[in-house]
């Protein structure tokens, strides 16, 4: 079974629509690249499925189950709005009364990552003026249940969890290499170890899907090789991997598979030699050149 | 295992923390502390707890309030209201002061979390002039108005808390040494306790009781220097704990003897700082309700347990899960929300603790004034709070102190001061301490030229005034000097070194002087007419802090991050070299 089915998904923003039907699978365990001229919509899939936007229409299913359904009726969509203002103020009773109905939940970003979706960001994002530590344990925040309470009187439960997630971010950090440079302030580091930093911190969060948006961007030949590798050793420990990246090198090298968007639809899918030798996607996104491996 | 938690529980020395508490006790005894000059010492200590709590939201979750002096007013007015119509003993209103506090702060900011930066701004300004507004209209009829409601109880305790029970004393160290980690060093856990049980005695012992005191802080002294000299030499445990038994024997000792001296005096001492009233019998137990009096030393101490309270909360709360998830929040929002942190929530938290402690505070305030009214909460109030934190430093635990001397002691200090407080030998010192600082402070320059630049600022500040004889003018010499500073400091480059001097010169003149409480020079004070420092205090503290913020956006003591300690890695999945090369431990 697929890992993620995205079906006929669209996206509007006012008058313009930045992804228009697309349709693709992912299955556990592979590396899916989208690449596409600029404009072409890829880091807006990425944002509607990683629910810091709400898709137009189209559905998301992931491992199982709905993460973005919006072929819905007006007096759903209302009540659906009514339900997200009460959120805060009664936790959780909104998702009951979804569930209740039949309705798929809202999901905020961070829902999603509980689901089991992390992602780095295109322009890195890292909590700059924190230690390199420090940034990879926002990862493991989610699967903590220390409160303030637990933090005011120092409970066991609270050192151990404490314990534990410091012990797992030096082992994400030993992953990625970066473990030597742990006490560092984030924005201090290298260009690449960002980007490497970047990555760690969302391994942190324990994802079943990873997915990187122009990792390879600002890199070297030496780090682009190196990412690679690292994609790979992720890729090994069972994460699914979903990638947009400019860098045809990389993108040739580690996809399994490779989807190509023009203007918001998807004009080709297959293999990295498929997708080479495609004549529509020399002519939409290579232009008359002769594709780069 | 134990590197990993270093992370968390940060290996410090509590020297700077334990030297500070020390003063702190001591203060109220110190020459130049008069009645007024405690009353403001409790003053400024329960903005400070209102500092730290704001802190919370300001500081760590990076959010804007400008009400907080909201959430203050209702801990007051809950305390007030339910002291007066109800009877309750006002510390005993705590609890429901943090409820209503932090409830309120629920339901006010839960719909307006969505907002950012300055949007947010305006709306806690709203929430902090919406509630004065209320409260100055007596709502529900129980606020009473404009002129706010008196009588607020004083804190009262129990007969028996307060007398010196060497039994209870024992009890609260050896709980510390118990809660205290191995590595962390018991002995200065000893020492910490030493002192909080000086202040345990302090408080009901009358507090003439002077020789006590010194030998208790001697106590701490030696508990915390052997401490210190101890963890340095890597002292084996047998010997630590040996000198700990030492320590802790001489300790008993010395308070069980000083009980026997000390019980059979202590109606008399207490009469003057505590009202005794006739025991009563709740649940079998005879007990002894003993009530504050108008003196602020019993205050003193009571604000100062609660500011320990809240720094040791404070940062243990900055060491957690949810701290740290404030700084994500704060540091990039969008970042947090993609690592699964749910930030409405994070941010709901940070107001709701930070404004149920502002909460406390009110209770402390409404019981030490008795009198709540509506100008006490009103926008300025929460501006001062809010400037105490961007003052001292964001996020950061001392800046909040180091804020608040300059926020509410120091213009205080200066009211208190006579009006000619700027003339009564100002010159000499000034000059002296601006040539001493800059030569100090830039060792590798040359020495001529500093002492040329200091006389050049010096004199740039003293001559206006002296030559034209009109004493006013010396506002205009401020700002010349102002002037003089900047443009040295321009031409070297070096402006963010220069200006914390001279604030710094100035600030030890002021100390040195109101603590001699007399002239330290020429009194230039006959004739003087109209100036009166006061008039200008608000002016001036303005152009300090713009001053300030250009030179050191971060704050006074900005916030610092912390690293963990030498890690020794378990089992790692690939060798690091470098890695290994800190397999050092403690």
């Amino acid at each position: 079974m697929a890992l993620l089915e995205v079906h006929s998904l669209s996206k509007d923003f006012g008058g313009l629509r930045a992804i228009d039907g697309l349709s693709f699978s992912l299955s556990p365990g592979e590396i899916l690249s989208i690449i596409g001229p600029n404009g072409a919509g890829k880091t807006t899939v990425f944002n509607v499925i990683t629910g810091i936007y709400p898709a137009t229409t189209g559905t998301v299913v992931f491992d199982g189950q709905p993460l973005v359904e919006t072929h819905e009726r007006r007096s759903e969509r209302v009540l659906r709005r009514l339900l997200t203002s009460l959120g805060g103020w009664i936790p959780k009773l909104p998702e009951l009364i979804l569930a209740r109905l039949g309705m798929a939940p809202i999901l905020r970003p961070h829902d999603v990552v509980e689901r089991g979706i992390a992602r780095t960001f295109q322009t890195i994002r890292l909590f700059p003026r924190l230690t390199v530590l420090e940034n990879v344990m926002a990862g493991e925040h989610h699967r903590g249940r220390a409160g303030a309470l637990g933090a005011l009187l120092r409970l066991p439960s609270e050192r151990d969890e404490e314990r534990r997630i410091v012990e797992r971010a030096i082992q994400r950090l030993e992953f990625i290499g970066l473990a030597d440079k742990l006490n560092e302030i984030a924005h201090n580091l290298a260009y690449g170890d960002q980007r490497r930093l970047e990555i760690a911190r969302a391994l942190a969060t324990d994802p079943k899907l990873l997915v990187l948006d122009e990792p390879a961007a600002g890199l070297n030949e030496a780090e682009g090789l190196a990412l690679m590798e690292t994609i790979r050793r992720i890729r090994d420990k069972g994460v699914t991997i979903l990638l947009i990246e400019h860098d045809m090198k990389v993108v040739m090298g580690i996809s399994d598979r490779i989807i190509v968007l023009d203007d918001g639809t998807k004009i080709a899918d297959g293999t990295p030699i498929e997708i080479q030798q495609d004549a529509n996607v020399i002519a939409a996104y290579l232009g008359e050149e002769e594709v780069e491996v | 295992m134990d590197q990993a938690l270093k992370y968390v529980r940060r290996p410090s020395s509590h020297l700077w923390e334990i030297g500070l508490l020390a003063l702190a006790l001591a203060l109220p005894y110190m020459s130049f502390m008069d009645r007024s000059r405690t009353s403001l010492a409790v003053f400024a200590g329960i903005y400070v707890m209102l500092g730290l709590s704001l802190n919370v939201i300001v500081g760590y979750a990076g959010l804007f309030q400008l009400g907080h002096a909201a959430f203050f007013g209702l801990g007051a007015y809950t305390a007030a209201i339910l002291s007066i119509d109800y009877g309750i003993t006002i510390l005993a209103t705590i609890p429901i002061a943090i409820l209503v506090a932090g409830g309120a702060a629920v339901l006010v900011t839960k719909p307006i979390l969505h907002l950012r930066g300055d949007y947010l701004c305006i709306v806690t300004i709203a929430f902090g002039e919406i509630f004065r507004i209320a409260v100055t209209n007596n709502v529900f009829g129980i606020t009473g108005g404009s002129n706010g409601l008196f009588g607020a109880g004083r804190p009262e305790f129990p007969l028996p808390w307060l007398e010196p029970v060497p039994a209870i004393m024992l009890a609260i160290i050896l709980a510390l040494h118990l809660l205290g980690t191995r590595k962390s060093g018991p002995v200065l856990q000893w020492g910490g306790a030493a002192v909080i049980a000086t202040a345990y005695y302090l408080l009901p012992l009358g507090l003439d009781r002077k020789p006590l005191f010194v030998v208790s802080m001697a106590m701490g002294a030696v508990a915390v220097i052997a401490g210190a000299v101890l963890r340095s030499n890597r002292a084996s445990a047998r010997v630590q704990m040996i000198v700990l038994v030492g320590i802790v024997l001489a300790f008993a000792l010395g308070t069980v003897l000083g009980a026997e001296t000390i019980t059979g005096e202590i109606a008399y001492s207490m009469d003057e700082y505590f009202n005794v009233d006739d025991p009563t019998t709740i649940l079998g137990v005879e007990f002894t309700p003993v009530a504050f009096k108008r003196d602020a030393r019993p205050y003193y101490y009571l604000v100062l347990g609660f500011i320990v309270l809240t720094v040791v909360g404070m940062r243990r709360l900055q060491n957690s899960r949810l701290g740290r998830a404030w700084l994500y929040v704060r540091e990039d929002q969008l970042a947090a929300e993609a690592m699964g942190i749910d930030t409405t929530q994070i941010k709901l938290i940070a107001f709701a603790i930070g404004s149920a402690w502002a909460g406390v505070a009110g209770v402390l305030y409404a019981s030490r004034f008795t009198v709540v009214a509506p100008e006490s909460f009103n926008f300025l109030q929460s501006v001062i709070m809010f400037s105490i934190v961007v003052l001292g430093g964001s996020g950061s635990i001392p800046g909040v102190l180091v804020g608040t001397l300059g926020m509410v002691v120091l213009p205080e200090l200066l009211r208190d001061a006579a009006p000619t407080f700027m003339y009564e030998g100002a010159g000499p010192v000034v000059i002296l301490a601006l040539i001493l600082g800059f030569y100090l402070y830039h060792a590798q320059d040359r020495l001529p030229a500093a002492v040329l630049e200091s006389a050049a600022i010096a004199a740039a500040f003293f001559l206006p005034p002296l030559l034209l004889g009109e004493p006013a003018l010396y506002v205009v010499g401020i700002l010349m000097a102002l002037v003089m500073l900047i443009a040295i400091a321009r031409l070297r480059r070096r402006t963010a070194r220069y200006l914390p001097w001279v604030a710094g010169a100035l600030a030890v003149y002021t100390i040195v002087l109101l603590a001699a409480g007399g002239s330290l020079g020429p009194d230039l004070s006959d004739g003087v007419s109209g100036f009166r420092i006061m008039d200008w205090r608000d002016g001036l503290m303005g152009v300090a802090m713009v001053l300030m913020m250009m030179l050191r956006p971060a704050g006074l003591i900005p916030e610092r991050r912390r690293g963990i300690a030498p890690v020794t890695v378990e089992q790692p999945s690939e060798p690091i070299p470098t890695a290994a090369r800190q397999q050092t431990t403690v």
